[in-house]
């Protein structure tokens, strides 16, 4: 391939794996995650899945035709790119908060934060964890929705390593999953 | 050996000049079923074999990993490319065109028929017989699961006779799986471990199936067979050509008689400039809609009706099978996830002694996280955030069985692909209309069918101390074929039993269309074996 070629290949080629997302955005997300889901992900195990979620939202391609498999001839395409609406929606958590208790979102108590999207949720009658974040209406939404559908969700909930969607040891399959 | 490409040239059939290429069989479709017969052609003659692909050619197995995380992440077609835009189709099961076909898609699930699917007239006095018994088939379905490489477990001989042994040990039950088996015999019902065409051990220079589960839309390490890797091979040896992006639009006869002289079609980027396949045998590959749209695209003077089409059935009798689905929660613990896209299967209900009404029907269980679900809100319309939300899946962690019974649906003559006046290709011509028909047997017993099958679930509920849920009759055609339909009587078939037109002695039509009814299993190892058996043909010819 020639130089220029080769350099306008490079140019076109979307920057997947870079992470965008601004560091109060992402302290505001840390403290959304640690209020919504299971307290014995600890302090690492929040981070580790906003890592994931930050990688999730920085290569998610708007316009991008979706699986069309068997028992549909219908083509759909993924949405705009929704991290502009959740960031605003972050944004919009750290201005209540800021009015409500004098600190902004990812200063006050787990409480007061599980309390400010309980409120939030009910006022939207959400019935549903969404199937993928990219159907999600908020951003607390999108974050439970992408959480549990990781296999990590799984195992916690049954505690055992199932491992699910993950390459495994056929011959392991006969055997009742290990404990965590 | 190639193809000779002779040079544009005038044309005897073609309307002006074109580029005339010549072989000894062209291939139209590289589909599952024309990618194993091109390998057996390729084995056992020294032809030229050319094959045309409409479509694109697909990614390779290198990119599959990537592909596969795109899906789980997003949501994303992992096949790039797999389908051309302008050819939507109404009533089509899969938007699939291009290298590979839609087994690029499938889950890998191999039954056989079952003898009386072949008789159905003669035991049962309904639908029609086949011109072919299962036990000649059975060499073929051995052939096509060698090939391909099928991973099964051998039923009762009772229920589940074959020749051979499988060419793979069964895929092993999951621990989940294996606790199902148990409530199933405990409910009367002996099953066992699904044939698959997936690797249980390294197989053809494939790996084996480490359980990604994602079968279905994507492998993303080759464990699954898809035809690309036949394809692959048989480039990498020379030994075929295939041509991508090419769209046969045409069949041409030859001026005073029948056989097929050429097959005139075009690049997808030079709509204008027609090309000419010449060749001494022709082989139609398209699946249930292409092959008999081309077919009856393919009109003339001798042929008003489209070509193979004498006896006006063309297009008609496309059958299929419909399903009743549910779920069964059980008092047992089982761990979601471990291999969700493998399954139990049974024939018994497929292989009635007798019948005072005519009912079959295959059942198969897998594991399901349904009903064991996180959830947002409890059984009291509580919000369910953080431990809370954990603690009440915790609670509703337990098992849950997946059930899914097809019934046969045996098709009405007027259950028909037809040209659609109103919609037409890139290239100006019709596109397909597909319209579903139960034949007059089918229909008076739909409800009695599903009804009985809604019985089996409740009788292994009762059986397991479980519950029944979200039963549902989908009302679509699963797994389509027919449309260009064998027998013996010409004027009541399109082709005879190794897929040659009746009408045209150079011309064959293989795999789904070929197929008299849709029996009550998947159709795909059917479709090659009766591939694989025209091969026999073909290579005479």
């Amino acid at each position: 391939m020639k130089r220029r070629a080769f350099l306008s290949t490079i140019a076109a080629t979307p920057a997947l794996g870079t992470l965008f997302i601004p560091p109060d955005d992402r302290d505001l997300l840390i403290a959304l995650a640690d209020a919504i889901l299971p307290s014995e992900l600890g302090r690492d195990g929040v981070r580790r899945n906003i890592d994931r979620f930050e990688r999730w939202v920085s290569n998610f391609r708007p316009g991008a035709e979706l699986n069309h498999g068997y028992g549909t001839a219908e083509l759909q395409y993924t949405v705009a790119d929704p991290w502009p609406r959740w960031r605003t929606q972050l944004g919009a958590l750290d201005a209540d908060a800021r009015v409500r208790y004098r600190a902004g979102f990812a200063e006050i108590r787990r409480e007061q934060r599980h309390a400010m999207i309980s409120a939030l949720l009910e006022a939207q009658n959400v019935e549903r964890i969404p199937p993928s974040p990219i159907v999600a209406d908020h951003v607390a939404l999108a974050l439970l929705g992408w959480f549990y559908n990781q296999p990590e969700a799984t195992d916690l909930a049954y505690r055992a390593r199932i491992a699910k969607e993950t390459c495994r040891p056929l011959a392991e399959t006969v055997n009742q999953p290990r404990p965590l | 050996m190639t193809s000779s490409l002779v040079g544009p040239r005038s044309s005897l059939i073609a309307p002006r000049s074109s580029l005339v290429v010549e072989t000894d069989i062209l291939v139209i479709g590289s589909g599952i079923t024309a990618a194993l017969l091109a390998e057996k052609l390729a084995e056992s003659t020294r032809a030229r074999i050319m094959v045309i692909e409409a479509g694109d050619d697909t990614i390779p197995l290198a990119q599959r990993t990537a592909s596969r995380q795109r899906f789980l992440d997003y949501g994303e077609n992992p096949w790039p490319k797999d389908h051309i835009d302008g050819t939507e189709v109404a009533g089509i099961q899969s938007r699939s065109m291009g290298v590979g076909g839609l087994a690029m898609h499938w889950g890998g699930v191999t039954p056989r028929f079952s003898p009386e699917d072949f008789k159905l007239k003669s035991l049962y006095g309904v639908g029609d017989d086949w011109p072919l018994t299962y036990e000649e088939l059975d060499p073929f379905y051995q052939e096509a699961e060698e090939r391909m490489g099928v991973a099964g477990e051998q039923g009762p001989a009772h229920l589940d006779p074959r020749g051979k042994p499988f060419p793979m040990p069964a895929l092993p039950l999951s621990y989940n799986l294996e606790q199902l088996r148990k409530w199933t015999t405990s409910a009367g019902i002996e099953m066992w471990s699904q044939p698959s065409a997936k690797n249980s051990t390294p197989y053809r220079g494939r790996r084996q199936c480490c359980r990604s589960d994602t079968c279905s839309p994507i492998c993303p390490i080759g464990a699954k067979y898809s035809p690309d890797f036949t394809w692959n091979a048989l480039r990498q040896q020379k030994r075929i050509e295939l041509v991508t992006r090419t769209m046969i639009r045409r069949l041409v006869h030859e001026p005073n008689g029948d056989r097929i002289v050429a097959a005139i079609g075009a690049h997808r980027d030079r709509p204008n400039q027609p090309i000419e396949y010449r060749a001494k045998t022709f082989v139609v590959a398209g699946g249930y809609v292409w092959s008999p749209h081309l077919l009856l695209l393919s009109t003339s003077s001798r042929f008003p009706n489209g070509i193979a089409n004498r006896s006006g059935l063309v297009g008609k009798y496309l059958c299929g099978h419909r399903n009743v689905s549910g779920y069964v929660r059980l008092p047992i613990r089982m761990y979601p996830g471990m291999n969700l896209q493998h399954s139990l299967v049974t024939k018994q209900f497929m292989r009635p002694a007798s019948l005072s009404r005519y009912l079959r029907h295959d059942l198969r269980v897998w594991e399901s996280p349904v009903g064991s679900q996180p959830r947002i809100r409890d059984d009291n319309g509580t919000l369910l955030l953080g431990d809370a939300l954990m603690a009440d899946w915790r609670a509703r962690t337990g098992g849950t069985a997946r059930v899914r019974g097809y019934y046969d649906v045996l098709p009405a003559r007027e259950s028909e692909l037809t040209l659609d006046p109103t919609r037409r290709n890139a290239f100006g011509d019709s596109l397909p209309a597909l319209r579903f028909r139960d034949s007059e047997d089918s229909r008076a017993l739909r409800a009695e069918s599903e009804t009985s099958i809604r019985e089996v679930f409740n009788r292994m509920a009762r059986a397991g101390n479980g519950q029944v849920m979200n039963v549902r009759s989908d009302s679509f055609q699963d797994h389509p074929a027919g449309g260009c339909r064998m027998g013996t009587d010409r004027s009541n078939s399109v082709v005879d039993s190794w897929g040659r037109a009746h009408d045209h002695e150079n011309l064959f039509i293989i795999g789904a269309p070929t197929c008299v009814s849709a029996s009550c299993c998947n159709g795909t190892l059917t479709f090659v074996a009766l591939g694989l058996r025209a091969g026999v043909a073909i290579a005479r010819s």
